[in-house]
């Protein structure tokens, strides 16, 4: 072969390798292109997540809205009542010490005084009055520590935390959520707690909050009477067990398969999001655990959840 | 560095000096690629150094000749393998200008791990662009070279300066480039 003949090949190769060059760089601006479509779409899918995550939280919250208000509105009921009471009582105090300022040393007789202050004394029955009103501010500081306590619960589940875990214990975590629900739980079930696991998970209290509250509403749900609520937590080396069980109509064989998927109900419309079990499913993952449920038709349901255990330092 | 620089300087020598030259100067360098180029890829800045090296004891040109007279060629190629997005580009000094915003993002597009100069801009006096290049390869001679062929390209009367010269101990290189009528 003439050295022309090479050159003629080589400029043919290198045309054909520069074609080829250029297909590359073609489908890695396409592929470039798309990484940033997704990136984009990732971003926006994480967002709307947290924001399901969110909605969701506040439609269980909204659920226990009326429980919430009841529970509040006794304290602050009879505090109100006890400030109107303790009002006029230091009308007629003030009334006393009016009559004492109107004393005039050099004009008024201090024996007249006395005899007014006294019969004053009678009239509102100040004696009355003075052992009534420790009472009466003791049961206002108690009725507002009550509503403080009530807010801070609801504070406690319903704030929306970063990513971050901490260390804290389930028991706690569940008693805060039954205290919560104590106004929907008191006159439709029996809550028997065996609560033995005594580690720390690493976790977001509040996303776990809500992942209890889900499956405690549901629990009560469930139940039309004599309804049992059941929570347990055990411990094992790495994990924390919490089993949640009712005995309510539980759920049906074809069904189970489908309660953690997303806007699967079998609530009535409007009454159910279709998101409580999702959402928990999601969160449970998150803080890589797993969630498993056993039903049986008019026996019951139970979830059972496994956590690990925060890392010993 | 990115295989296609490599590829266009096989190829600028083949060119103009005919394949025996390029085999000589793959032989005579110990290359880690053994002279394999191929555009996707990064090679060691090393190797394209000791082929400019070997070519200027081989042509007895001095290596900022060399390396100015490949950016006038890679200048070609690369604006050759450009996307559409900038070939409404009509003038050398918006082309330039557009360098470090433009360009240098449509590389990283297609390259996302190419390392790329840094280009800073100042108006200076009448008809003339000041370029501030920085990069730790220090190929201002290679700029030097891109933008007289980028001038041809938009039929642009040019000179460059190069008052100050990173390998001269500056930090930055600066290039007054003044456009003739």
């Amino acid at each position: 072969m003439s050295d022309d003949a090479y050159k003629v090949a080589y400029e043919r190769e290198k045309k054909a390798r520069q074609l080829a060059e250029k297909l590359l760089d073609d489908k890695t601006r396409e592929l470039y292109d798309n990484v940033i479509d997704l990136e984009g779409t990732l971003k926006k899918l994480k967002s709307t997540q947290s924001q399901l995550i969110q909605s969701e939280k506040m439609a269980s919250l909204g659920q226990l809205t009326a429980g919430v208000a009841h529970e509040i509105n006794n304290p602050i009921s009879y505090s109100y009542s006890n400030l109107n009471c303790l009002s006029e009582n230091i009308e007629d105090i003030f009334k006393l010490d009016q009559l004492m300022q109107s004393y005039d040393e050099n004009t008024s007789n201090a024996s007249d005084i006395i005899i007014q202050y006294k019969s004053l004394r009678k009239k509102i029955d100040a004696d009355y009055l003075i052992a009534d009103t420790p009472n009466l501010l003791s049961d206002i500081i108690d009725g507002i520590e009550r509503v403080k306590k009530i807010v801070n619960n609801l504070k406690k589940v319903s704030y929306k935390g970063g990513d971050d875990l901490i260390p804290f214990n389930i028991n706690d975590c569940i008693k805060d959520c039954l205290k919560m629900l104590a106004n929907e739980l008191k006159y439709s079930m029996e809550i028997k707690l065996a609560l033995t696991a005594y580690d720390n998970i690493l976790g977001q209290p509040s996303e776990l909050s809500q992942v209890f509250i889900n499956l405690i509403m549901n629990a009560i749900h469930a139940c039309e009477s004599n309804g049992i609520l059941s929570i347990s937590t055990k411990q094992t080396d790495s994990t924390v067990l919490i089993y949640i069980n009712d005995n309510g109509r539980g759920i049906a064989k074809e069904n189970i398969s489908k309660v953690f998927d997303p806007f699967y109900t079998s609530k009535a419309v409007g009454e159910g999001t279709g998101l409580g079990l999702p959402v928990s499913h999601g969160i449970i993952e998150k803080h890589n655990g797993k969630i498993e449920v056993k039903s049986e038709v008019n026996v019951g349901t139970t979830f059972i959840i496994t956590l690990p255990l925060a890392p010993k330092t | 560095m990115q295989g296609s620089i490599y590829t266009t300087f096989s190829e600028m020598i083949i060119e103009k000096m005919g394949m025996p030259v390029w085999n000589e100067l793959l032989e005579s360098v110990a290359l880690e690629s053994g002279g394999v180029y191929t555009s996707g890829v990064q090679y060691n800045d090393s190797e394209i150094m000791s082929l400019v090296s070997a070519l200027s004891e081989k042509t007895k040109i001095d290596v900022p000749t060399l390396v100015k007279t490949f950016g006038e060629y890679l200048f070609i190629h690369l604006y050759k393998s450009s996307p559409a997005s900038i070939s409404h580009i009509d003038n050398l000094r918006d082309f330039l200008i557009a360098i470090d915003q433009v360009i240098h993002k449509e590389v990283k597009r297609v390259h996302p791990k190419a390392y790329l100069p840094n280009f800073e801009y100042d108006e200076g006096a009448d008809n003339e662009l000041i370029m501030f290049y920085q990069s730790k390869r220090k190929l201002c001679h290679l700029s030097e070279g891109l933008i007289i062929s980028a001038a041809k390209h938009f039929h642009q009367k040019i000179t460059i300066q190069h008052p100050e010269c990173m390998h001269n101990g500056a930090d930055k290189c600066k290039l007054i480039i003044s456009f003739e009528d």
